[in-house]
């Protein structure tokens, strides 16, 4: 048998006897912890036992002394009572201590020889005193009988009595003496906390005489029932009650009754004790049970890893050997691993190598401004770069971040890539059937060229060739989707300067050739000779032009051009510009309207800016074929002059205004085809603009008209106000000019102006009072309306004031609608404005008027109103006239008519 | 046959044929109508494809000599336009243009010219060009 399993078995042993030896333990315990209480119950009833006889003892005392007081030397009956009466009366005096203690007493009663009752005080005397005299004599009947000096004690239900002889040194007999106790103050002292719950008291009939508590009476209960009769009063002991209770027990005699202290332990409460201590003795016993059995484990562990350890050294000598044999072959494997190793390192620097490449080939592929796409022979889309999925509007699908496929991974397959191909083509329906063809095809080449429409419209090139490898396997199809919009333009626009060019020297060839050949061949009248010269001329001047234009937008663009720039009026131009047309167009009306408000110097090459504003003005007319007005609108915008040309023609598409000013480009319109011209004249127009610093722009409406812009920096600027001052060096300042005219918005227009002028204004639409205010007021001119309010007319006007000298000098200048000189002879009227008239036309009279009377030879002359008749008939004797006097206190200003 | 043809002849001579030059360029005009009195035409002119196209249809001339490039009607469309009138289909029509391309002598044909001259031409030649086509 081996070590372990003798310990087992020991433990087993262990295990099973423990119980049993435990189980004895708390037997033992058991009886020792009821022994313990039993002790206790005992010691209980005893000291109640003391308690009660001391108050026996006590009472004794107290009736011994008042006995052997009365009795002392007592001669007889009459002598005793006296000493009674004084007891009783000075009980308190004679003791004051027991008399404390006697407060309990409730009566002292003395009863004579024969059992009467003599003397009383208390309630029980006078109880006694109730029984008809006839004390209760059975109670101290012993006491009668025997004539004992003994203190005897009796009882009844409510009190303890104490009892003895009064009796003569003679041993004469005389009477009892009584003295009651109550019944609750004799057991007073078993109230007691120490008693309470555990004591009780009863007679030997069961009655309680002390209250008990529900528990006390069911033990009371059990005791009286089962074991009263059996134990009688004899002695003490305890008894076991059923269901364990223990009962202590006590006889006590009270006189000639007897009395069973008892004391109760419940057996609840032992238990639950002794059981707490089972509890406790069984934690401590298992965990030694543990701790044993967990040793013995742990022993057991220990000694089987003892075995182990034993087993293992010999396992690892094994090891070891195969350890040796392992590094041998380790060693061996480590040279091959460096060999691996070489050639994966190898590998990397070749894959990265590889990697470089595909990336340089993808970004290659991605910058070929080319769409390229493949599909493979299982037609399935396999890659397509970039620009394709750009051209294709491809950006949107999930395939955008895919840029180069491995074969398998299918992007789209090849019906929707011919699909994508196709969409938003002129022709798609055949394009697609003819590329769907091409799918499942893997030898023939494709070209092809897609028209897509749009709001730009664009044109592809699409090649299709077959792919294949170096052993001539077939790899799939190839597409190459090329955007050829910008060379489809170039195109049309080198055919469109070809067809226009050869349109352009074909017509004035044609007039040259023919009528050179006629001149050559025919005899003409002299007449059609000329005009046929005239027109070669003129048609040889217009190709010298179209050269001239030529070789001009060429130096242009290349910077030759050198512009004669000079400071001038922006008026002298347009004026040349619209004298020439004026006179060519029958159909066009072309107007000027000047917005400066003032005199406007730009620096600039007069011819070149003439070649600017006719071409502006050539293309007004030849663009509104059916005729209409042209408007040239001059105006100042802040540091720049702006020159608008409108018509009111063909109008631009608003998708060909940003290339209206490129070279020979003529927008694409079968109506406009037929139009004549190079297509330079707006980039003419153009370059020069540019070249004096300004821009050129067309706004257009398409169908109603167009208007041609461009601004040319300013150099000086003169308001009109100043600008012609300066021009006439009138002296403009207090002078008041009058205004006669019945049409209200035309006197606003003649204020305005003349306010910019510097000119007051005074304003009648009635004769009558015109010619009063010209008395009134000193007018430097009046402008002078024909049809007016009232009786007169503008010619009475005139007439009454030049007839009166004060007003004859003032010049007037007449408004009409027409201009009747044959009228006005005579009247000395200075000039006409022709209604309407524009702004300035109004402005540039009145200076001219102005400055002629300013020029006129003035005299000055020191007179008052006297003399100034005088001067004035010797001015006439000597045929002198006279225009104008005007007075300022004594000296007289005479502006002469004609000089002197 | 003979007979026809003087009496042919002698009816041409009193009503001289009409030809009307539809043609924007004045000079161009003037060369082709000078060159066509030469040929003892009578002459009518239009400078824009609209007239001529009113001019056509009220006048009735033997021959139509259209510019290509005009404004408003190009030359093709006037002929066009005429060759598709009621009456008017017989009217012979010269389409005289600065083109000279292939595909100007296509769109001539489409148009369905009766003759087709480009610039420049040589006035002499136009006029037997014209005097076949009227001959014919």
């Amino acid at each position: 048998m081996k070590k372990h399993q003798i310990v087992y078995v020991i433990l087993l042993i262990i295990l099973v006897i423990l119980p049993v030896i435990l189980n004895g333990i708390f037997t033992d315990l058991k009886n020792h912890v009821v022994e313990k209480e039993l002790s206790y119950s005992q010691l209980l009833v005893y000291k109640a036992q003391s308690d009660l006889e001391k108050r026996i003892v006590r009472s004794k005392q107290l009736i011994g002394f008042i006995t052997s007081f009365v009795e002392e030397n007592i001669a007889g009956h009459s002598e005793m009572n006296k000493r009674l009466d004084y007891v009783i009366t000075h009980l308190n005096q004679i003791s004051p201590s027991i008399f404390k203690e006697n407060q309990a007493y409730n009566s002292i009663i003395y009863v004579d020889k024969e059992g009467k009752q003599i003397k009383s005080t208390g309630v029980n005397g006078a109880y006694l005193e109730n029984e008809d005299n006839n004390m209760k004599t059975d109670l101290f009947k012993d006491i009668l009988s025997s004539k004992t000096e003994d203190v005897l004690v009796s009882q009844d239900e409510d009190n303890v009595y104490f009892y003895t002889s009064i009796q003569g040194e003679d041993g004469q007999f005389f009477g009892v003496v009584i003295l009651s106790l109550p019944m609750t103050e004799f057991i007073q002292d078993l109230k007691a906390p120490e008693y309470q719950q555990k004591l009780m008291l009863i007679d030997t009939n069961g009655k309680s005489i002390l209250q008990p508590t529900l528990t006390q009476q069911e033990f009371l209960d059990q005791f009286v029932n089962e074991t009263l009769q059996e134990i009688g009063t004899r002695d003490s002991g305890y008894v076991e009650l059923k269901e364990g209770n223990l009962l202590t027990f006590l006889p006590f005699t009270v006189g000639e009754k007897t009395w069973i202290l008892l004391a109760g332990n419940k057996r609840d409460d032992i238990i639950s004790y002794t059981s707490d201590l089972y509890k406790r003795i069984m934690v401590i016993v298992t965990l030694a049970m543990a701790s044993i059995v967990g040793g013995a484990i742990l022993w057991r562990i220990s000694y089987r890893k003892t075995v182990e350890a034993e087993q293992l050294v010999l396992q690892n000598r094994q090891l070891e050997q195969l350890n040796a044999q392992l590094r041998q072959n380790q060693s061996a494997l480590e040279e091959e691993h460096t060999v691996v190793e070489e050639l994966n390192a190898l590998l990397e620097t070749k894959s990265d190598q590889y990697l470089k490449q595909k990336d340089t080939l993808q970004a290659i592929i991605d910058s070929i401004d080319a769409g390229i796409a493949m599909i493979n022979i299982e037609q399935q889309t396999i890659f397509m770069n970039k620009a394709w999925r750009e051209n294709l509007y491809l950006c949107d699908c999930e395939v955008t971040n895919l840029v180069m496929q491995l074969p398998g991974e299918q992007l789209i397959d090849a019906e929707t890539l011919t699909q994508s191909m196709v969409s938003g083509c002129q022709n798609s329906d055949r394009l697609l059937e003819e590329l769907k063809k091409l799918i499942s095809d893997f030898e023939s080449v494709y070209r092809t060229e897609l028209k897509i429409d749009g709001p730009r419209k664009k044109y592809f090139h699409l090649n299709s060739i077959p792919c294949k490898a170096q052993n001539g396997q077939s790899l799939g199809r190839i597409y190459v989707h090329r955007d050829i919009s910008h060379e489809k333009e170039v195109d049309r626009l080198k055919s469109e300067l070809i067809s226009t060019v050869s349109h352009e020297l074909r017509t004035p060839m044609s007039s040259i050739m023919g009528f050179s050949e006629l001149l050559l061949t025919r005899e003409l009248p002299p007449e059609r000779s000329r005009q046929y010269v005239e027109i070669i001329h003129s048609q040889a001047d217009r190709l010298t032009k179209l050269i001239s234009d030529f070789l001009d937008i060429q130096r242009m663009e290349n910077g030759g051009q050198v512009f004669n720039k000079q400071r001038l009026d922006l008026e002298k131009v347009i004026e040349e510009s619209l004298e020439l047309f004026g006179k060519t167009s029958v159909k066009h009306d072309i107007e000027w309207v000047n917005d400066c408000q003032g005199r406007a110097l730009i620096e600039y090459d007069k011819d070149k800016m003439f070649q600017v504003i006719s071409n502006l003005l050539s293309n007004a007319i030849k663009y509104s074929p059916s005729g209409g007005k042209v408007i040239v609108r001059t105006g100042r915008e802040g540091n720049f002059v702006k020159v608008a040309v409108t018509d009111k023609g063909l109008g631009i598409p608003e998708e060909e205004k940003d290339k209206l000013f490129t070279k020979f480009y003529r927008v694409e319109n079968d109506d406009r085809r037929e139009i004549g011209g190079t297509g330079l004249g707006l980039a003419i127009c153009k370059e020069v603009v540019q070249a004096h610093g300004g821009e050129i722009w067309a706004e257009s409406i398409y169908g109603k008209g167009s208007t041609f812009s461009f601004t040319i920096p300013l150099c000086e600027f003169y308001p009109e106000r100043i600008g012609q001052n300066i021009q006439s060096g009138v002296q403009l300042t207090d002078k008041v000019i009058l205004v006669v005219e019945d049409d209200q918005s035309l006197v606003k227009l003649i204020r305005d102006i003349l306010k910019q002028d510097g000119f007051e204004t005074h304003v009648t639409d009635n004769g009558e009072a015109a010619l009063n205010l010209a008395k009134q007021n000193e007018y430097i001119l009046i402008i002078l309306d024909i049809g007016l309010i009232g009786d007169l007319t503008g010619w009475d006007v005139l007439k009454v004031l030049k007839q009166d000298l004060q007003t004859a000098q003032i010049p007037v200048i007449i408004s009409s609608i027409y201009e009747n000189k044959e009228r006005a002879k005579g009247q000395d009227v200075r000039d006409y404005l022709v209604k309407p008239f524009k702004p300035e036309q109004l402005s540039i009279l009145v200076h001219k008027v102005l400055e002629e009377d300013d020029r006129a030879a003035k005299m000055v002359v020191e007179s008052n109103e006297h003399t100034e008749q005088i001067i004035l008939k010797i001015l006439q004797n000597e045929g002198i006239g006279v225009k104008k006097i005007k007075r300022n206190n004594d000296i007289l200003t005479i502006v002469l008519d004609g000089g002197i | 046959m003979e007979l026809c043809r003087i009496l042919g002849e002698q009816r041409g001579s009193k009503t001289m044929k009409r030809i009307l030059v539809v043609d924007d360029e004045s000079a161009l005009r003037m060369l082709i109508s000078g060159t066509l009195e030469i040929g003892n035409f009578e002459v009518l002119e239009a400078d824009n494809g609209i007239d001529g196209l009113q001019l056509a249809q009220s006048e009735k001339p033997d021959l139509i000599i259209l510019d290509v490039m005009m404004p408003g009607l190009s030359g093709y469309e006037v002929c066009e336009q005429i060759k598709s009138l009621e009456g008017m289909q017989a009217t012979k029509v010269l389409i005289l243009t600065a083109k000279g391309q292939l595909a100007d002598k296509e769109a001539a044909l489409t148009a369905k010219a009766d003759c087709y001259v480009s610039k420049p031409f040589s006035p002499m030649q136009l006029l037997q060009t014209v005097e076949k086509i009227l001959g014919e």
